[in-house]
């Protein structure tokens, strides 16, 4: 990225770009008043930035590298970090283990680059003792981590993101208001002139097909990529690995959006589904949300 | 005046469950148990108010958790 | 592959809420309305007041803290109630002269609705030894309310509200406001509020006149008012993670017409009923009459504390005193057993006492509350009642609730009541082998109740 902040005047909105968590993030705020909209920009941006300086996994410098480099000594944690932490506890209890913050590792043997390179159960086998959120003691706000272990909020971060500058600009702007991080996005409105913020969602695959929908109120996200799997002997192995098995998950769908009050509890939902494989429509249609799943 | 010694002990309760406040430190996510519907104050209001109702028109007492009007003639 | 805990959604929803200290919301398109609704079969013992009660409720969230209240009550009413008068041992009849004229008027012309709603209150009998009820007891009553609540400024919410509520003899308009304010970081909220509520009572008949008799139905008005205004101080406060308190001090003022227009009080002397020199053959039988003013205290106080994951205790405690005379302690036990993800229970037991209202009396004794001279009446007292509900007495309730939650606001429950009254009153002597020698004066009541709730979004 070759910039750092952009501010454009539209059709009776203001569109204010920064990059941040490895993607353009955007927002777009009912006003015509471009002073305002800098200021809030830079606010959220100021935001964003701290949040990924703060929990990226890709840093050496930050908290996630000083509890991941504990060595099996308590890290007493912050309060911002002990609620999402406390919610990623949450939501591994709900899903029977899935959704675990300590599955990052898995990565160490799956790379997921088109090749038809598959790692050997024994690289598995030996990496599953240290995968496992039983395993840790999580006394709130102590966490002990054993040696070997590591977390990773990369999960819920982004979305996390969404959420935490949403409000940020709420505090100070009652407008219609959309925060777009690279597709995970939260609404609120309508605008000033009645209409809702329009939002596509790519319907069956990558860039085929696009629905337009009317958003007012609520977040959407999508979890999935397309570009990266496994191929070998006919099976395409996602990326989506259970975290109990070290495997991926057979017949996930491609990707899978969500929409949901906020920008967290979509992400929740399209991850998990992508967990349930074969089952995630069926999962989705059980949890009563809308949601749009590419398959193919 | 009765009355108003009564009602001076009753601001002093109000204020000693106030004085409360002081010490109490609920994080945000230690709200799960108190978010559950089980844990609202008044869980389900159409019974809360059927029972309010029939005690008002059997019993001299009315109100306390809300208002204690009733809008009945049962008087 | 299903997951075991198919309420993720509801704890994805509760943990989200954690995290951001918000709840979001979704409008994509179609609004939601949370619908509740319920009837209630409600049913005393001995043949005194059923009720049928349906009711329904509407929320709707339209975010940012606003929501929207409707509500819609409807109470079919039959059966027979205390009239006032005291147990005997001799046969008492009962004659209404104004009731008495429409349903002779309504003979002469053939109305058989007439006839069947006075044809009772006309004249009834009421054998030795039996509670002397009313059997043409029969109203319908409609209650409509609405509320509005929504943030105003950052810190403080505001909750507006209104109700009309009409029945044969009496409507209510009542309007009400509170404002509500969190502090420390949402752990405490004080609220204060306010009800005003203006009632109009007009009873068949007109309004009868303060000790006149019952035969005559002496009126000098056909309706009359009464206004009450209440005011509210709430404290909430999160004591920790399982413990939520709330204390509320209430105040209430009621004046204008507070009596009960179609209650009597026998006369008594020595123990014996006084005969009506009006009407040779009856008894004689005075309107009853309450203070105009009526001013209350209340301190409620209630604690939720979740026990496990899911279990709850519910313990509240209220005590009201008035300047009727009237003390009272009310004491609510319920607990909520979380028996599986889709089906759960909730005990429930209350307490209650309350002393007297100073003007509650039985019946009035001849020559010392009143003096009885032939045709004429004099009142040595300005007040009497003998109302049961401002008798002396305590009650237990015992009830049972079984709820089947569905999924996220989607629920059936059936919840059974029961309730009884004991006596507290210490009965005055009457001489041996007169007409209320052994009889109770205050009659214990049993009543039960069901009811059926569903709730869902539409």
């Amino acid at each position: 990225m070759d910039f750092e902040f952009q501010l454009t005047q539209s059709d009776g909105y203001c569109r204010v770009n920064f990059p941040a968590m490895a993607c353009v993030c955007e927002l777009l705020i009912d006003t015509t008043d471009p002073t305002l909209a800098l200021s809030l920009g830079l606010r959220a941006r100021t935001e964003t930035w701290r949040i990924e300086q703060k929990f990226s996994r890709y840093r050496n410098d930050n908290l996630i590298a000083h509890i991941n480099r504990a060595q099996g000594q308590a890290v007493t944690l912050d309060d911002e970090t002990t609620g999402l932490i406390q919610f990623a506890t949450e939501i591994w209890e709900a899903s029977d283990g899935r959704f675990d913050i300590t599955s990052g590792l898995l990565r160490k043997v799956w790379r997921f680059d088109g090749s038809d390179h598959l790692p050997d159960q024994t690289e598995i086998a030996a990496l599953l003792p240290h995968i496992g959120w039983d395993r840790v003691d999580w006394q709130p706000p102590q966490l002990t981590l054993p040696a070997g272990m590591e977390i990773d909020l990369g999960g819920i971060g982004k979305e996390y993101a969404v959420d935490r500058v949403f409000a940020l600009l709420q505090e100070d702007f009652d407008g219609a208001l959309l925060v777009n991080f690279g597709g995970d996005l939260r609404a609120h409105g309508p605008r000033t002139d009645g209409s809702g913020w329009q939002v596509g969602v790519e319907k069956v695959a990558a860039g085929q097909s696009i629905e337009q929908l009317t958003l007012s109120q609520g977040a959407l996200a999508t979890s999935g990529d397309s570009q990266r799997f496994l191929l070998r002997d006919g099976v395409r192995y996602s990326h989506i690995l259970d975290p109990r098995s070290g495997w991926p998950v057979a017949d996930a769908p491609r990707s899978v959006t969500v929409i949901a009050p906020t920008c967290i509890q979509a992400g929740v939902f399209s991850t998990l589904a992508l967990m349930m494989g074969a089952g995630a429509e069926d999962f989705l249609d059980e949890q009563g949300v809308k949601y749009w799943s590419v398959r193919a | 005046m009765t009355h108003l010694r009564f009602i001076s002990r009753a601001v002093l309760l109000l204020a000693v469950a106030a004085g409360l406040s002081g010490c109490a430190g609920v994080k945000p996510w230690e709200r799960d148990l108190l978010a559950k519907p089980q844990m609202a104050l008044d869980s389900d209001p159409l019974q809360t108010a059927f029972d309010e109702h029939i005690y008002f028109s059997k019993e001299a007492s009315s109100g306390g958790r809300g208002f204690g009007g009733g809008g009945c003639g049962c008087n | 592959m299903q997951l075991k805990d198919k309420q993720l959604g509801t704890r994805l929803a509760l943990a989200t809420t954690a995290l951001l200290g918000i709840q979001g919301q979704v409008q994509a398109g179609d609004g939601d309305w949370l619908v509740s609704t319920a009837v209630l079969s409600y049913s005393e013992s001995d043949g005194r007041v059923q009720a049928v009660e349906p009711v329904l409720n509407l929320t709707r969230d339209f975010g940012d803290e606003r929501s929207l209240n409707l509500r819609l009550v409807y109470d079919s009413l039959t059966g027979s109630s205390p009239n006032g008068a005291a147990r005997a041992n001799v046969v008492q009849t009962f004659t209404s002269a104004s009731a008495a004229g429409r349903k002779s008027r309504a003979e002469e012309e053939g109305d058989d609705d007439e006839l069947e709603e006075y044809g009772d209150r006309g004249s009834y009998s009421i054998a030795p030894g039996d509670l002397p009820l009313d059997p043409s007891f029969q109203d319908s009553r409609t209650v409509f309310s609405a509320g509005w609540t929504q943030p105003l400024g950052d810190v403080y919410k505001l909750n507006l509200g209104g109700a009309l509520s009409s029945e044969g003899d009496f409507s209510s308009i009542s309007i009400n406001a509170a404002i509500a304010r969190d502090f420390n970081s949402k752990n405490t909220t004080v609220s204060l509020g306010t009800n005003l509520e203006f009632d109009t009572i007009k009873p068949e008949g007109g309004l009868p006149d303060a000790f006149s008799s019952y035969a005559s139905h002496d009126t000098s008005a056909a309706e009359d008012t009464k206004q009450v205004a209440d005011l509210m101080l709430g404290v909430t406060q999160v004591i920790n993670r399982r413990w939520i308190t709330q204390f509320n001090l209430g105040l209430s003022q009621s004046s204008g017409y507070q009596s009960d227009p179609y209650k009597i009080l026998s006369v008594v002397d020595n123990g014996n009923l006084v005969a009506d020199a009006a009407n040779p053959g009856d008894y004689l039988y005075l309107f009853e009459n309450r203070p105009e003013d009526r001013q209350k205290v209340s301190l409620y106080w209630q604690n939720k504390v979740a026990i496990g994951s899911d279990d709850v205790i519910d313990i509240g405690y209220r005590y009201m005193t008035d300047d009727w005379g009237v003390n009272s302690h009310t004491l609510d036990l319920t607990y909520h057993w979380q028996a599986g993800e889709h089906v759960y229970f909730e005990p429930h037991y209350r307490y209650y006492e309350q002393t007297a209202a100073d003007f509650y009396k039985p019946y009035l004794v001849n020559g010392e509350d009143v003096s009885v001279y032939g045709l004429y009446v004099d009142p040595h007292i300005s007040e009497a009642s003998s109302d049961p509900r401002l008798a002396a007495f305590s009650a237990n309730t015992y009830g049972l609730k079984v709820g089947f939650p569905m999924r996220q606001d989607e629920e059936i429950s059936v919840r059974v009541e029961y309730y009884q009254q004991q006596d507290n009153n210490t009965a005055p002597a009457v001489p041996e082998g007169s007409d209320l020698y052994g009889q109770q004066q205050f009659s214990p009541l049993k009543a039960s109740w069901v009811q059926v709730g569903y709730r869902f979004r539409w």
